[in-house]
């Protein structure tokens, strides 16, 4: 017992971790630059001014702490430091660690960067360039900074050709400069430099203030708590926060899945007890033909079925169609009892269509535990000593096919949810399938992290505590599981 | 294998639960030539033109589409045996034509007439005036394969990685130190090679597994080489099952749907993603059970015999073990296909996982629920989705009862 408890446990916090890292690599793979939204939504982008836009970029990539690694440890070769991670701009950076891996020099390639950036500036400011020049220049710099081979940069470097138009002297000063950077690491090898690994740890990074928040960011607006502490970010549709979106919906789905298996497990005792006891009648024959069509019945063909049936003003119209309550609200003398009642035709369509493909389940998982049970020695003693037919299968078989029953009526839980994506979305039911949907039809990312991160803490936990019940209730479980293992 | 079949084969909803699957998978093969707008063969007084065909063989036919070839009366034209294809709007018969009302068609001069009983839209169109029928065909074919080969693709990375587990649990992996060593040096020379840019960043795919390959050769011989002396030739057992069982259980508990929803949210929307997915979430249910067959059919005493006469790990595992775990691996193989497509269904009913273009039994139920008026938009694709799914189970069930009899 021990031992399946640690190891159990031990399971969950692996795929719990795992969880986590997936989350926190589609936070990492979110599509566009989140600096650059965070600008975008913070109002101040001045149009035209490129500079003061980039000045403001690479404050708040500081203020948000971009330049720590994202990881606990980094992974890179001598030629590469790890301190590049401190430049904002991912294609400056993209740029850098091509020609430092290709020369392995990074210092001369940096200084070679900051030189060029240098005489951009030393062109935009000088007085004594004409202005066709000045044009011609700057598109040339702009040129050589995309430029990530060595081989590249020296043939543009070559084809320098305004030595005599330019008349400033600093310009040139610089010019000659950049040439000289360049010489120094233009035949230089990176050689075995590539193949010495540098692995770094780092305490301060992006995933561990991902999931435990961090203090400094206090002082700026975008502060942020972690998602150990319930703070998942904020919706990038309706800008409210992740977590009171999900807590919300969540409650709904809770609530209609919970009743949905009650409702199943309560109801398919006494018909998988008929079906066993009269198993040699000629409904016994035909209902597992039955049983497995509507098991094997997907959830949106009955649920938009029924819909079209019992929610048609052209052919029944006897239930709302939408929704979980009016659309006007209740009014507020009524009891709780009364506000049950008005909801209960809103959710009789769904309840019906949920509940049916899982009452054929477990039907089906009770009768043939039942008649498993039925060639065992217990039940030939009862048998003998006289037992009636109706005493040994409610009382005798019954009670050991129970356990099987709740545990697999626990794991069935996760699927509810997460099947209840669809059903959610034909009876439009605002509860977590709803809400997820309309994150990916908006692509709202962090909703759709926080759904993930939730569905899959809720489902690991449930899956481990259903094993540990089940061991508990019904220790023969284990040995046959120490059986299948060892065999 | 041949007695399990005729024994499922004398149950009257096995036999047709197959031969419905077979027919449904003949639709779905040649769905071009079913459902068709375009003719398959045009005979004029001078040549012959297969339009379909050389459709599929190349992307452009080079006919023109302007031409509206059931009015024409030169030559011969034969047809499909539904004359339209999949998605495309049929603009005299648009807005929800049900399969009894009546159906337009527009003649040559502009004027509509009475649709000939040979163009009907048999089971109805939908909003834009696309051939239901048409419709169901076409999603027969992108349903089956999405199911087929993500099964297909779970299946070899479960029998991989399970039957590994399963041979080397009965017969054991010993390794000595010096492998282990140079094994542990490899990793480390490809965490280097893929996890720092600059190595072979601008090297081709093809190039890149061919280093890996060849320091994968070299790194064995040098095991092999370290394993001579004394040092490193202590053997130590490498507990590669308990590593896979572990394994299984982490991935099993993820929540699948909503895993597969997010990278669908995420990520474009292509029929190979929604594959991948599948297999990445599916190939833990086929490990554990051919695992645990792998197990069941090594402690076999003719599997003994077989090592005793000097068969090789590969010949036994290929001539003794497979054949004999078919049975079981083809009954968890013909599940996963219907729940594969399924899901696959479920997730265009909710616009996620197909591309859009794509017209499958999920969109077009999804389209009836638009207008729930048109019940012939939800009850044709999924009367055809529920007799599919529950035909795979009646077969997977028949031969699973074979099994255990």
């Amino acid at each position: 017992m021990i031992q399946l408890l640690i190891r159990r446990i031990g399971a969950l916090f692996f795929s719990l971790a795992v969880i986590v890292i997936i989350g926190f690599w589609l936070t990492q793979a979110m599509p566009g630059d989140p600096v650059q939204r965070m600008l975008n939504t913070s109002n101040d982008l001045e149009a035209g001014n490129s500079e003061n836009h980039s000045k403001k970029y690479d404050q708040l990539y500081y203020q948000l702490d971009y330049e720590i690694p994202n990881f606990y440890f980094t992974w890179t070769n001598l030629c590469v430091p790890d301190s590049f991670y401190k430049i904002p701009q991912l294609n400056r950076r993209n740029q850098l660690i091509a020609l430092s891996s290709q020369t392995g020099n990074p210092m001369k390639v940096y200084v070679f960067k900051k030189t060029e950036e240098q005489l951009m500036l030393q062109i935009s400011n000088s007085n004594k360039i004409k202005k066709e020049v000045k044009i011609e220049l700057q598109s040339y710099v702009n040129r050589i900074q995309l430029l990530s081979t060595t081989g590249e940069i020296a043939t543009a470097i070559n084809n320098f050709k305004w030595y005599n138009e330019i008349k400033d002297s600093v310009v040139l000063a610089c010019v000659d400069q950049l040439k000289e950077h360049f010489i120094s690491f233009e035949h230089a090898k990176a050689g075995v430099k590539l193949w010495v690994p540098v692995i770094k740890f780092h305490s301060k990074n992006r995933f561990h203030q991902w999931l435990f928040g961090s203090n400094n960011l206090q002082a700026t607006n975008y502060d942020y708590n972690g998602i150990v502490h319930g703070d998942l970010g904020y919706s990038t549709v309706s800008h409210r926060p992740v977590s009171s979106i999900l807590q919300k919906s969540f409650k709904i789905t809770f609530i209609l899945s919970t009743f949905t298996i009650f409702i199943a497990v309560f109801f398919s005792i006494p018909i998988a007890i008929a079906l066993v006891l009269y198993r040699n009648k000629i409904i016994a024959h035909i209902a597992p033909g039955i049983l497995l069509f509507i098991y094997t019945i997907p959830v949106f063909f009955l649920g938009t079925l029924l819909l079209m049936i019992f929610a048609n003003p052209s052919i029944i119209s006897l239930f709302p169609s939408s929704g979980i309550a009016p659309a006007e609200g209740f009014n507020s003398s009524l009891s709780s009892w009364e506000i049950f009642l008005h909801t209960l035709p809103y959710l009789t369509l769904p309840l019906i269509t949920y509940t049916i493909g899982s009452l054929a389940f477990f039907i089906r998982l009770m009768q043939a535990s039942l008649i498993d049970q039925l060639n065992t020695d217990y039940i030939r003693t009862a048998r003998a000593k006289g037992a009636s037919e109706n005493r040994i299968i409610c009382i005798h078989a019954l009670q050991n096919c129970l356990i099987p029953l709740v545990t697999s009526a626990a794991t069935a839980f996760p699927a509810m949810i997460s099947g209840s994506v669809i059903l959610e979305n034909i009876y439009s039911i605002p509860g977590m399938g709803t809400e997820m949907i309309h994150a990916v039809q908006n692509l709202d990312y962090p909703v759709m992290i926080g759904f993930f991160l939730i569905m899959g803490v809720v489902t690991i936990s449930i899956y481990a505590l259903s094993d540990l019940l089940n061991n508990f209730f019904d220790p023969r479980i284990h040995y046959k599981l120490k059986e299948v293992s060892n065999e | 294998m041949n007695n399990i079949w005729k024994g499922a084969w004398k149950k009257l909803s096995f036999r047709w639960a197959t031969r419905f699957l077979f027919f449904v998978g003949f639709i779905a093969i040649f769905s071009p030539f079913i459902a068709n707008e375009q003719p398959l063969a045009i005979c004029n007084q001078r040549e012959i033109q297969l339009p379909v065909l050389q459709d599929l063989l190349k992307s452009n036919s080079g006919l023109s589409s302007n031409i509206n070839w059931k009015t024409q009366n030169d030559g011969v034209v034969i047809f499909s045996l539904i004359p339209y294809s999949a998605g495309k709007g049929d603009y005299a018969n648009a807005d929800y034509r049900s399969p009894f009302s009546n159906q337009k068609m527009v003649a040559n001069q502009n004027e509509e007439i009475e649709l000939p009983w040979r163009f009907r839209h048999w089971l109805g169109t939908d909003l834009r005036g696309a051939d239901v029928l048409a419709g169901i065909i076409n999603g027969a074919g992108i349903s089956l394969s999405i199911g087929f080969l993500s099964a297909l693709l779970a299946l070899l990375v479960g029998l991989i990685i399970g039957g590994t587990a399963g041979w080397l649990k009965e017969f054991g992996l010993e390794l000595s130190i010096g492998y282990c060593l140079s094994m542990f040096i490899f990793s480390f020379f490809l965490c280097q090679l893929f996890f720092t840019d600059g190595i072979i960043m601008n090297a081709s795919l093809l190039s890149k597994t061919a280093i890996v390959l060849l320091a994968l050769y070299t790194f064995l011989k040098f095991g092999k080489l370290l394993s001579h002396y004394h040092l490193f030739s202590y053997k130590i057992k490498i507990p590669i099952d308990v590593i896979v069982l572990r394994m299984i259980e982490i991935f099993s508990s993820f929540p699948k749907i909503v895993l597969i929803l997010v990278f669908a949210g995420f990520f474009n929307a292509s029929i190979g993603l929604l594959i991948f997915l599948f297999v990445f979430t599916g190939w833990p249910d086929f490990a554990r059970i051919i695992r645990a067959e792998f197990i069941r059919q090594s402690k076999f005493n003719f599997i003994e015999a077989a090592r005793l006469s000097g068969a090789s790990n590969i010949r036994i595992v290929l001539r003794h073990i497979l054949p004999n775990t078919f049975v079981p691996i083809m009954v968890i193989f013909v599940y996963a296909i219907a729940a594969y497509m399924l899901i696959e269904a479920g997730l265009s009913f909710l616009g996620v996982g197909v591309p859009p273009a794509e017209v499958t039994w999920g969109s077009l139920m999804a389209s009836g629920k638009d207008n729930l008026n048109a019940w012939w938009l939800i009850l044709f694709p999924g009367t055809i989705l529920s007799l599919t799914i529950a035909s795979f189970h009646t077969v997977a069930e028949g031969l699973q009862k074979q099994l255990t009899k």
